[in-house]
């Protein structure tokens, strides 16, 4: 039936990593991290104030300044930084070439905790918070579109192992 | 040999449609694998954060304060004054909305830092709950849950008013949430050991609405639109100074002491009562 387009034996990962892929998945991490950094810093930012204003409209900071805004005490944009400086590390195309079990398994791994910990601050903003912040928000799109592509990636490597 | 031929090329066929299958039992797998655990324990996760969110608002207490406290009465226009005999000097007002989590924050990092500044005669500090949250900048039930909790508070005894605030402050519902659920409002009371009939019917028939509305209109007078305002000697702290008490409760005694040895120059009319 579908012969071909991917019968590539002999040929490894290396060279059937396109290009746009490594960019597309780079500039994901530089993005996620860029987000990260700025939410920590707001986290931090005592020029910040942090004051309740008459007739504010809903805005991030009824949610970063939430129950939900840490976990084990530790404030969720740092574990953000974490999570991007990781998964930055781990996509870049070194990376990515790399068939070392280590690095795919991390990889994998990372997006799944990812995508659960986007899940759980999800549900904490729509279910129990009732607000959205939309920074947060943008670093969970850049999560799940991580998985998305990791989890592509790992499909198309075990299609291809013989 | 042209047989054999055939025959290895038909052998080697197989071989590689095998090949295929197991290539792509191997992706139905993974995919099985990885999406289906994620979607049970995605579905666990959200269980969980509902039923924590259920359990935390069912089981609150009273909260008491027992640290030290300076002798506290409530003044003519409903707010508390806590102040030891003799002093007079400087005046902290703290304007606040039990619904402002910066409010919340305020006590939970230097509240008992600004009950001992009274206590140790550092300050005369006046408390000045009033309703910030309005409608209809506000949806429902914001100000109305800022209203109940700012009532209750107006009915409660001066001396268990710091024990009540923590408690309010505390049990502070999620912003667009319910909660200060007059049920609540009273057992946190029976914790404390104050709650009696007046109480009872200062709080199920908002009994100090008239002295909240005086007192919300009062700090719309005063120019106080955020919460919490704090302002010491009629001069509001600064975004920067409300921030570092906030992160470092200790410094508040030192902003107290600058104040108290420079001369007062301006004693606000705020400070007094009606």
């Amino acid at each position: 039936m579908a012969k071909d387009v991917h019968q590539r034996p002999g040929r490894t990962s290396e060279s059937s990593h396109r290009r746009w892929f490594l960019v597309t998945t780079a500039l994901l991490s530089l993005a996620g991290l860029a987000v990260s950094v700025y939410l920590t810093l707001a986290h931090y930012d005592t020029a910040v104030s942090l004051v309740c204003v008459e007739n504010s409209t809903i805005d991030c900071a009824s949610v970063t300044s939430s129950g939900y805004s840490e976990l084990l005490g530790i404030p969720v944009p740092v574990l953000g930084l974490a999570f991007f400086v990781g998964i930055g590390a781990l996509t870049t195309p070194w990376a990515w070439r790399s068939e070392s079990p280590l690095l795919r398994w991390g990889r994998l791994g990372a997006v799944i905790v990812g995508v659960l910990f986007v899940v759980y601050l999800v549900s904490a903003e729509l279910l129990v918070l009732g607000k959205i912040c939309l920074w947060c928000t943008a670093v969970h799109v850049i999560t799940v579109a991580l998985f998305g592509f990791v989890v592509a990636d790992e499909y198309r490597r075990i299609g291809q192992r013989t | 040999m042209s047989k054999n031929n055939r025959q290895r090329s038909a052998r080697e066929r197989i071989a590689e449609e095998r090949r295929k299958e197991a290539a792509r039992a191997r992706q139905r797998k993974l995919l099985l694998g990885v999406l289906g655990g994620i979607t049970v324990a995605a579905a666990a996760v959200v269980v969980v954060v509902v039923t924590q969110n259920n359990a935390s608002r069912s089981d609150q207490k009273g909260i008491a304060y027992t640290g030290p406290l300076a002798p506290t009465v409530r003044q003519a226009d409903g707010s508390i004054l806590m102040a030891k005999d003799g002093v007079t000097a400087p005046t902290l007002e703290i304007f606040e909305d039990f619904q402002c989590p910066f409010c919340k924050k305020l006590e939970d990092s230097a509240g008992d830092a600004i009950y001992k500044a009274a206590a140790d005669g550092k300050a005369r500090v006046i408390f000045r709950p009033f309703q910030l949250f309005q409608a209809p900048g506000h949806p429902e039930p914001v100000p109305s849950v800022s209203r109940r909790g700012a009532n209750a508070a107006l009915c409660t005894p001066p001396g268990k008013w710091a024990s009540y605030a923590k408690t309010l402050f505390a049990h502070q519902p999620v912003e667009g949430q319910n909660g200060f659920e007059n049920k609540d409002l009273l057992n946190w009371a029976r914790d404390l050991g104050f709650y009696d009939a007046g109480f009872d019917k200062c709080v199920t028939g908002m009994e100090k609405a008239g002295d909240l509305a005086k007192a919300t209109q009062y700090a719309q007078d005063q120019k106080v639109n955020s919460t919490p305002t704090l302002r010491l000697n009629g001069k509001d702290l600064t975004p920067e100074q409300v921030n570092q008490i906030l992160s470092s409760p200790s410094s508040l005694e030192q902003i107290l002491t600058t104040a108290a040895s420079a001369p007062s120059t301006s004693p606000s009319p705020a400070t007094t009562d009606k």
